[in-house]
């Protein structure tokens, strides 16, 4: 699957725009599914997501496993792992991914390393204005 | 050879040669900084925004549309996830 970079705008009417490599997903639970747009991260250890996100997949919380995810300002936030699923538009099957859902989480979904980028060979081509993905065998 | 395309939907495309169309939301998004936008499939219109992604989500359920969810994210800065 390939997808644009998605221009969002800029601090002033006339700053230029910025480009981010969002890819349109689907995020599957135990008991609904949200469809969503995520900003990939290859920085990221884990896929992230909104606290809210996981109470409309049908997933609660605390019975997640409890970790801490640090920032780049290097604070820590309570984060709870999840067992979720993936489906990329115009992929083929979804894929099984470990998650994190962060409460007041107030950054967009990011698709991060663990789960995503083990499924993906992810190519970024910013000049061009594309993200490529490419599914890769687990074995 | 043929080649089979994933899908039709803007911004995917199932071949490595074909251009894509470029997905420009400068314009839609600008009234929802630091909002969560339930975005029609085709990315063209906003259908529905609220602060938190749960009150979007409701609003969204009322318009009963099929939606996609995106947070925008602040103009002014340069994005980096951080813990605050």
């Amino acid at each position: 699957m390939r997808f644009s970079y998605t221009k969002e705008p800029g601090a002033t009417p006339t700053e230029k725009w910025k480009a981010r490599p969002y890819v349109p997903f689907t995020l599957r639970g135990p008991r609904g599914s949200v469809q969503l747009v995520g900003l990939l991260d290859s920085g990221a250890d884990i896929c992230l997501f909104d606290g809210e996100i996981a109470v409309a997949i049908g997933l609660k919380l605390e019975d997640g496993i409890q970790i801490a995810s640090r920032g780049v300002e290097g604070g820590r936030l309570a984060t709870w792992l999840h067992p979720a699923r993936i489906l990329v538009d115009g992929d083929h099957s979804e894929i099984p991914c470990t998650v994190g859902f962060i409460p007041g989480f107030t950054g967009t979904p990011i698709l991060g390393q663990e789960g995503f980028f083990d499924a993906f060979k992810v190519t970024f081509e910013r000049k061009r204005g594309v993200v490529a993905l490419a599914r890769v065998s687990l074995s | 050879m043929a080649r089979a395309r994933t899908t039709s939907r803007l911004g995917v495309s199932g071949t490595a040669e074909e251009p894509l169309p470029p997905v420009d939301l400068r314009g839609l998004l600008r009234p929802y900084e630091n909002r969560w936008v339930a975005l029609s499939l085709d990315w063209k219109e906003v259908v529905a925004a609220a602060d938190t992604f749960s009150a979007a989500k409701a609003a969204a359920d009322r318009a009963r549309r099929p939606v996609r969810f995106m947070r925008v994210l602040p103009f002014d800065v340069a994005y980096a996830p951080t813990s605050q």
